[in-house]
């Protein structure tokens, strides 16, 4: 089998196509240089170069004016928030490189949106499967968590990240047509030994979605009482789970996070930072990229917290969520800018545009709730989709209602 | 395992009609880089102009130096913090609202270091406003000289259209206190709560003399004015206490009145009063030359590339229209 995928003439299109997918997964971060620089961001530079050199890397003109415009904003809030510019410009070039990749590819090659989904989805599947029968082996890897399963990953929250949208994929596909019924259950045995809270939370919206289409009052009922008792099982089976719950709670009605476990402390460590940076500079922020400075400045307010806790200095450069690091640098226009995205490309109907929607959804509010990295290679991978999933709805509806009238 | 490249060649794809719409309306990266490198030389001309400008721009500026000086609150905000907020006196004040000695020694100094009432004292005893706004004041005669240019006419001209009083006359101790707001930044370190002044200026000598002045004088602001406070205090309770004919009531008046005196006695004497130095002033050169070209030569390049797309859209433009 080896010999014939050595030899097998590959496209360069099926390249493309198949590295871009590929890149995806290659979140192992190998380098800090301001920016996290992860591995698959070498593939990147090397297919936009392949790309631009067959003048097949694009631009759409309202593309360019949102990074310009993000990029204007953001020198205006470094300039009065003391944020160096090279921070500022180091993650313009970041999300214009990835950005303009992702959708030039997604515009350029493959069949339709739902194909990608299904090419990306088999990756996925791949990942998780590998990720179970890797899990005996794990302790001797000597990488990452040694009881749960975090595949190829670090930990297992990017396990989940990467493969929540494969989930809501072959949800709802199965939903529909029946098929991919096995493949579920793999991924649901993968989920249940990552015993990550945000696998649990994905499912959880997945359903969520689904179900929302399809609710009686009744229904509404059921599920919410299927969902209660989900959370009082998960409470109950895994220790990880109640931790972070229990630790979560104690901490914000107790307002002390000294006694909290470190994911705890990431988020609300990280909350405390931004509310301060926000009361400081509520309309401009402080600009994209200036996040970690004021981490450096207001970490240090919080009193009572274990050495190696500060030491680590968790989510320093993210903000350990979207929502979080672009109230930081973008002031008020920020999360309102994320929420009216997720909010406005929704709004769609039909099978197939729901299939994506609901698939990509949960993965976006799970990810961006707990991840804030501007530029890692699957977001705009998924926003491109998720966009032209919406435009494309929009285009087919205006034409119906044109032919209606 | 090889690629074909000949198969790369769009193929016919089913794309939805947004995707086409999208592609249609965007612009290839190539493209843009071919215009850009077929003005290359309009660019190249351009960059040479920003460095060079950039070059007469840090000449013109001439040197800079940063004074630096480091701070820790002084003795006597441990002597106040100990006794103010739990003293009967203090109970009594924030009883009666006036809540005394409740804002730090140390906090009130940095408060107070763009206030005007320290920069009116750095203007009557040294004459600061006319050493720091020095283009526009005759250092041996302290006179003020009248403020030229067009940016000055523009003010003028706008304050007559208000109403409002010739905004080109002498510099107040207002600006001054603006000016030092501006110019001195306050560095907090939180490890250790050491606070740094850093101030930048063409004078090395002048940078460290502002800065020990401004210290020097802060301090004698927060001194001058708990001495206010306090003797009154001192002259109430002695009063006060002579008067009192209860043993008891005598004896809290003498305990509060001691109190009252010790505060008094750090006014009265010539130490460091909310700030003391740690460190400095200490200065050193700022070579901003290297930034200052750079980022002229990278307004430049833009400038070039702006221009080099430009002129090709108002080609298209005009071909256009001729059509």
């Amino acid at each position: 089998m080896i010999a014939a995928l050595a030899n097998r003439r590959f496209e360069l299109g099926e390249y493309i196509t198949l590295s871009t997918v590929a890149s995806l997964f290659m979140q192992q971060k190998v380098a800090q240089i301001g920016v996290d620089l992860f591995l698959g961001y070498p593939v990147v530079i090397l297919n936009a170069l392949v790309l631009l050199s067959l003048n097949r890397l694009y631009v759409n003109p309202r593309h360019f004016f949102a990074i310009a415009a993000l990029a204007t904003f953001s020198l205006v809030s470094a300039h009065y928030a003391n944020t160096p510019v090279t921070a500022v410009i180091a993650q313009i070039l970041g999300i214009s490189l990835m950005s303009v990749y992702y959708f030039s590819v997604l515009t350029s090659f493959g069949d339709s949106l739902s194909d990608w989904m299904e090419l990306y989805a088999r990756f996925a599947f791949g990942i998780a499967l590998f990720g179970i029968l890797y899990l005996p082996f794990q302790r001797f890897g000597g990488y990452g968590e040694p009881d749960r399963l975090h595949s190829i990953f670090i930990e297992p929250s990017l396990f989940i990240y990467l493969t929540l949208p494969a989930v809501g994929w072959y949800a709802n596909v199965w939903l529909r047509t029946r098929r991919y019924g096995w493949d579920l259950l793999v991924f649901a045995l993968s989920y249940a030994l990552a015993d990550s809270s945000l696998g649990f939370l994905g499912l959880g919206l997945i359903g969520a979605f689904i179900a929302t289409s399809r609710l009686t009052f009744w229904k509404t009922l059921g599920a919410a009482i299927l969902g209660f008792g989900a959370f009082a099982v998960l409470i109950v089976i895994s220790s990880n789970f109640r931790v972070r719950v229990l630790d979560t709670f104690f901490a914000v009605s107790n307002a002390d996070v000294s006694k909290a476990n470190l994911s705890t402390f990431a988020v609300l460590s990280n909350a405390y930072v931004t509310f301060h940076t926000f009361l400081d500079h509520p309309f401009l922020g402080v600009g994209i990229g200036g996040y970690r400075f004021q981490y450096e400045h207001y970490i240090g307010d919080l009193s009572g917290i274990p050495k190696d806790f500060l030491d680590l200095q968790v989510n320093m450069f993210d903000a350990s969520s979207m929502f979080l690091r672009s109230l930081a640098e973008l002031g008020v226009l920020g999360p309102v800018i994320l929420i009216v995205f997720l909010s406005v490309c929704a709004q769609v109907r039909g099978a197939r545009y729901l299939e994506i929607r609901n698939a990509l959804l949960p993965f976006f509010l799970v990810r961006m709730g707990r991840y804030g990295a501007y530029f890692s290679t699957e977001l705009f991978f998924f926003v491109a989709i998720y966009l032209l999933n919406f435009m494309d709805y929009r285009s087919n509806r205006r034409k119906s209602l044109h032919r209606s009238a | 395992m090889t690629i074909e490249q000949e198969a790369f060649e769009p193929r016919s794809r089913d794309s939805s009609v947004v995707i086409a719409d999208y592609l249609r309306r965007s612009v290839s990266l190539s493209e843009i880089l071919d215009q850009l490198w077929s003005g290359r030389a309009v660019i190249a001309a351009c960059f040479v102009i920003g460095l060079i400008y950039g070059t007469y721009s840090a000449w013109t500026q001439g040197p800079h130096f940063a004074a630096e000086i480091s701070l820790l609150p002084a003795e006597s905000n441990s002597v106040d913090g100990n006794s103010s907020g739990s003293s009967a006196l203090g109970l009594i004040a924030g009883l009666t609202g006036t809540n005394l000695g409740s804002v730090p020694k140390f906090t009130q100094f940095l408060s107070a270091l763009h206030s005007t009432g320290v920069a009116e004292i750095l203007d009557k005893k040294y004459a600061m406003s006319c050493r720091v706004f020095s283009g526009y004041c005759d250092q041996t005669t302290h006179q003020w000289l009248r403020r030229d240019g067009w940016r000055a006419w523009i003010n003028g001209v706008l304050a007559k259209l208000s109403g409002l009083p010739d905004p080109n006359g002498p510099y107040t101790s207002t600006e001054l206190a603006q000016y030092i707001e501006g110019s001195v930044e306050i560095t907090v370190d939180k490890a250790n709560q050491v606070v740094r002044l850093n101030y930048q200026s063409p004078k090395p000598q002048f940078a460290a003399q502002f800065l020990t002045l401004l210290v020097q004088t802060t301090n004698d602001y927060i001194k001058s004015q708990d001495r206010v406070v306090l003797r009154q205090y001192v002259n109430y309770l002695a009063s006060q206490a002579s008067t009192a004919t209860n043993v008891a009531q005598r004896d809290a008046i003498d305990q509060l009145l001691l109190q009252q005196e010790r505060k008094l006695m750090l006014t009265e004497v010539d130490v460091p009063y909310a700030a003391s130095v740690l460190d400095g002033p200490t200065v050193l050169p700022v070579n901003k030359a290297l930034k200052i070209i750079a980022m002229y030569g990278v307004l430049g390049l833009i400038a070039g590339a702006l221009i080099t797309l430009g002129r090709r859209h108002l080609n298209l433009r005009f071909g256009s229209w001729r059509t």
